[in-house]
């Protein structure tokens, strides 16, 4: 069945329209493309951080003031703290002395001495430790060990005595124990137990 | 409606014959998914003016026509993304948006009957385009078929889709696509043949 009637119905949309439609659909993708996109751009730079804060946060373990990594050791100091409670007082007195050591600014060395006494609190150890490090500065050298740099293992010297040959402590044990002390110290262990 | 539901096929309908011939519109099917604004610019220039055809013809009414067809771009660019099928599938897709649009601009007009677009005087771009194309006459034997009819009787005649196309448009069978085109064409034809 044929209707020519039909074909009066077949018309062409104006130009105009056309122009507004075409419009009003790129309109539409654009917007309906954008939280897509900045959706994706949110979870890049969210698993970025992930993956980068575990390696920027190992870079910064050693940093000392004045470092430019130093800001980021202090931010994670309280992930790391959650798990050790010590580990922020220490860290001051580690730096502390690794600001001695490196022959920092006498300024930026008591400052950050004050800041590492009151982050230490009462701990008798770490207080000493402080000390230390402030009376050096006073006294250049006095609180440094001179062998502090060769922490030896003094093998020998424990295999070749005869009373060693009575510990039961392995070779191991000793190894582990002596790499703790220093050559004084080894040495005065040595004497007691020849005393004996 | 920019449910994906339109895509997929109704219990019982064959949709192979869309499935199998190469259809222009193929070419545009990834474009369309990645809501790229080009593919959309080319499957408008495809397809506007028969789904505006076809929408006039449901609506009588050339401004409401083509709000509607827009509104079916408009709902595949939501849609996009989550669009399987081909050319094929696509064409069939907008004409079911556009055939959905129309039967809201149906419940619209019957909770808040109003002036068509057409017979209200309208601005000087639009008036000669649109004067006095809809014949009252055809109008009136559309107007006496029930919507499906109507719908079937223009996809076939006025949009020149097959009866699979016609059956996933309906969300029907083929035969039963088949048949309701039939009765249509019947009940068209006598409308005409009483008024002419």
């Amino acid at each position: 069945m044929r209707f020519p009637e039909l074909q009066a119905l077949k018309i062409e949309v104006h130009p105009d329209t056309r122009r507004r439609h075409l419009d009003t659909i790129s309109r539409a993708i654009r917007s309906n493309r954008a939280p897509r996109v900045r959706r994706l751009r949110l979870l890049a730079v969210a698993a970025a951080l992930v993956l980068l804060l575990p390696v920027v946060a190992l870079a910064a373990k050693d940093a000392v003031p004045g470092d430019f990594l130093y800001p980021i050791k202090r931010l994670t100091e309280p992930i790391v703290a959650a798990f050790d409670q010590d580990v922020a007082a220490q860290n001051r007195v580690a730096e502390l002395e690794s600001l001695l050591d490196a022959n920092a600014d006498v300024d930026m060395i008591r400052e950050h001495a004050d800041t590492a006494r009151r982050t230490v609190g009462d701990d008798p150890i770490l207080t000493d430790r402080i000390d230390r490090v402030v009376e050096d500065l006073v006294e250049p050298g006095r609180n440094r060990d001179p062998d502090a740099a060769e922490r030896v293992v003094p093998t020998t010297a424990v295999t070749d005595d005869p009373i060693s040959d009575t510990r039961v402590e392995t070779d191991s044990t000793i190894q582990q124990r002596l790499t703790t002390t220093t050559v004084e110290e080894t040495k005065r262990a040595s004497e007691r137990h020849s005393d004996r | 409606m920019s449910s994906l539901a339109l895509l997929l096929p109704v219990e019982g309908v064959r949709i192979t014959g869309l499935t199998e011939r190469a259809h222009p519109l193929d070419a545009h099917v990834d474009g369309i998914r990645n809501t790229s604004e080009t593919a959309f610019r080319a499957v408008y220039d495809v397809l506007a003016d028969d789904l505006v055809s076809f929408a006039y013809g449901m609506l009588s009414d050339r401004r409401a026509a083509e709000d509607v067809v827009q509104q079916a771009f408009l709902e595949l660019v939501g849609a996009a993304r989550r669009f399987k099928g081909d050319g094929r599938a696509l064409r069939a897709w907008l004409y079911r948006s556009v055939r959905f649009g129309c039967l809201d601009e149906y419940r619209r007009r019957k909770r808040r009957p109003e002036i068509p677009h057409d017979s209200v005087p309208d601005s000087a771009v639009f008036e000669d385009h649109m004067a006095g194309q809809f014949d009252p006459e055809l109008e009136q034997a559309l107007e006496s078929l029930t919507r499906r009819h109507r719908t079937a009787v223009l996809l076939k005649h006025v949009s020149g889709l097959s009866g699979e196309e016609i059956a996933v448009v309906l969300g029907t069978t083929r035969r039963a696509a088949y048949a309701v085109v039939k009765r249509a064409e019947t009940n068209l034809r006598a409308r005409l043949g009483v008024s002419r």
